[in-house]
């Protein structure tokens, strides 16, 4: 079990954002939840350049719940970049998405995603699944790196 | 003409027979050449030969006249052409002996006309001598024994008979010439005329070909323009489908962009529907009363199935755009392990299945079992409330021996005055509380057997079952 407690959420669509959060709190599921509104900002998070200049990189979240359509940088392509470098590669990443398409789960594998999952439109199930998303990625799995060597 | 034979046999059967009548002709015509010179040589022959008569008795003749006016006169130069004769009378005869070789006859004659001439000749230079010798009168004596004249009248005689003779063969050679002439010049004339019958024949025959051939020149060309014009209407053609199939791909794609937005820009909406409606439903738990309560449900439910309605509609058009790939498979094991799935997922029901089994087709075996699916779906859920739920799979052949497979359920069933609408879109004859669903199974059959080529159709009773038929 890792000390971070923090789960990244990409996620343009702010009723999305809300739902996801309210999920969260519904199932009294006790995380930081840090929002990035497109990929840049997910990126300048993960490594620590843009906004995020200065963040402490090392402080890695436990699960990144990514999803596919975002402005600036698309999703597929943060999946790619934090997959080559080093430093995030082991980081759980759940695509968390609408889209059932063949094409994308493919390309979202191929680009080294950990889990797809297709957002359901019943809310409860959302929250159902959310709640097992989070108890299996960051209780039951057993992760690449304590947080506490990767600081080190 | 028999018509059977052909142009070229029928000219080339005319020319052989002008040829073959011009050297008819020509080898009458040679004959009568060489029978005409062997009859004029006859004829000649016997001609000299009655010259040479005639000369030689001239000579015997001189002879006598010179005896007979030596005898009168006694004078040496009356012998003179008894003298002369003499001279020429043999050589005259041997060339008579030359010319009558040839004919036994005749040279019998001339053989006695020599030794009648002999004897003549020796007579006359008897009586000369005894006249010179003895004088007039014993010459005299001797010429009155008519020995001598006896000689030429017998010598006449058969020169008469020879020369007659000869005549006859003249006259018949003559006769043999003119009438070979006339053969030959009539067998020219039928010849030539028959000739020139052939030849105008073929030159018939040639028109007629010649004309034929045109006329079937003028309709191949006549032919050929159309054709040409068909080409260029086929090209024409061609170039309209082309440009049909360009137009129908870029449909596809802008249905393929437009399913794909559909699937992700009308879901998220909804999904803030019905996350917001169910945390107000909790948060405002207690501040509602139930018909208040029940209102927010209703907006829970009816976001919930148009999520569905959106997937199923998703999958539809999925299935007319995916390619088909066709192959061999048995249709019965397809079945059996569809109810396996259905059977597994449901295992508290109790469903006989009846398979008839190898049924073997050729067709696209994900489209099929898409297909099946919804058939035996369909059967599963409404044979949910009989007591023992059948469901048959099996094939007839109907009228134009073609198979025909269906699966019949004995649950239930529907009234057949509603059989064409079963299969539109989003069609149902059931409420939601009696049987679930979003009425697109069927027409996802529907659309499976269209795009095979086949179809399916439906026959039922309520409350006793259904069966669904389809062939392809």
């Amino acid at each position: 079990m890792s000390n971070s407690n923090v789960i990244l959420l990409v996620e343009d669509n702010r009723y999305d954002e809300e739902l996801t959060l309210a999920a969260f709190e519904e199932n009294r599921l006790h995380n930081k939840i840090i929002v990035a509104r497109d990929g840049e900002e997910a990126l300048d998070y993960m490594l620590g350049t843009g906004q995020y200049e200065g963040r402490d990189v090392t402080d890695l979240p436990q699960l990144i719940l990514l999803d596919l359509k975002l402005p600036k940088v698309d999703g597929l392509e943060v999946l790619h970049r934090l997959r080559d470098n080093s430093r995030t590669k082991f980081v759980p990443i759940v695509i968390l998405t609408s889209s059932k398409e063949q094409e994308d789960r493919v390309k979202g594998y191929q680009n080294g995603c950990n889990a797809y999952i297709r957002k359901p439109v019943d809310f409860s199930q959302f929250g159902e699944a959310v709640k097992v998303l989070k108890l299996f990625w960051t209780v039951y799995n057993e992760p690449a790196y304590d947080v506490a060597a990767v600081a080190k | 003409m028999n018509p059977k034979w052909t142009f070229n046999t029928q000219v080339s059967a005319s020319l052989t027979l002008a040829i073959a009548i011009f050297m008819g002709i020509g080898f009458l015509f040679y004959r009568n050449m060489t029978d005409t010179i062997e009859a004029v040589h006859l004829g000649g022959h016997s001609y000299e030969m009655n010259m040479a008569l005639e000369h030689l008795f001239s000579d015997l003749k001189d002879a006598e006249t010179g005896q007979r006016g030596y005898l009168l006169t006694q004078n040496e130069n009356y012998l003179q052409p008894y003298l002369q004769s003499l001279q020429t009378v043999h050589q005259k005869f041997d060339r008579l002996s030359t010319l009558s070789q040839n004919n036994k006859l005749q040279r019998q004659r001339v053989t006695l006309i020599g030794s009648l001439m002999q004897a003549k000749l020796q007579e006359l230079g008897e009586t000369i001598t005894l006249s010179k010798t003895q004088g007039f009168t014993a010459a005299l004596k001797l010429v009155k024994t008519n020995r001598g004249k006896i000689y030429m009248d017998q010598i006449r005689q058969v020169i008469e008979v020879m020369e007659v003779d000869n005549q006859k063969l003249i006259d018949k050679q003559s006769l043999l010439i003119e009438q070979g002439f006339r053969l030959t010049t009539f067998s020219s004339a039928i010849g030539g005329i028959l000739a020139l019958g052939i030849l105008i024949l073929v030159y018939g025959l040639l028109m007629r070909e010649m004309t034929a051939r045109q006329l079937a020149n003028t309709r191949l060309e006549a032919e050929i323009v159309e054709r040409k014009r068909i080409e260029e209407q086929i090209q024409q053609l061609n170039i309209n489908l082309e440009k049909q199939v360009i137009a129908l791909d870029t449909t596809n794609q802008e249905l393929e962009s437009f399913a794909y937005s559909v699937s992700h820009d009308l879901r998220a909406p909804l999904r803030s529907i019905d996350g917001f409606s169910k945390m107000l439903l909790d948060k405002a738990q207690d501040k509602l009363n139930p018909e208040e309560h029940h209102y927010l449900e209703n907006v829970c439910e009816n976001t919930k199935r148009m999520g569905e309605l959106i997937d199923d509609l998703l999958k539809l058009s999925r299935l007319t755009r995916s390619e088909m790939k066709h192959e061999h498979f048995d249709l019965s094991m397809l079945v059996k392990d569809i109810f396996e799935e259905y059977r597994k997922r449901d295992p508290d029901r109790e469903v006989q299945l009846e398979v008839t089994e190898g049924l073997l087709v050729n067709g696209d075996i994900n489209l099929l079992k898409i297909m099946l699916e919804n058939l035996l779906g369909n059967a599963w859920k409404f044979t949910a409330k009989t007591e023992v739920a059948r469901i048959k799979f099996g094939m007839q052949k109907n009228d134009d021996d073609k198979p025909v497979y269906y699966i019949r359920d004995n649950g239930a069933g529907f009234n057949m005055k509603y059989a064409d609408k079963l299969f539109g879109v989003f069609q149902r004859l059931h409420q939601m509380a009696e049987f679930p669903g979003t009425g697109i199974g069927l027409a996802t059959v529907q659309r499976v057997m269209r795009r095979h080529g086949g179809k399916v159709w439906a026959e039922g009773e309520e409350n006793k079952g259904a069966t669904f038929y389809f062939s392809f």
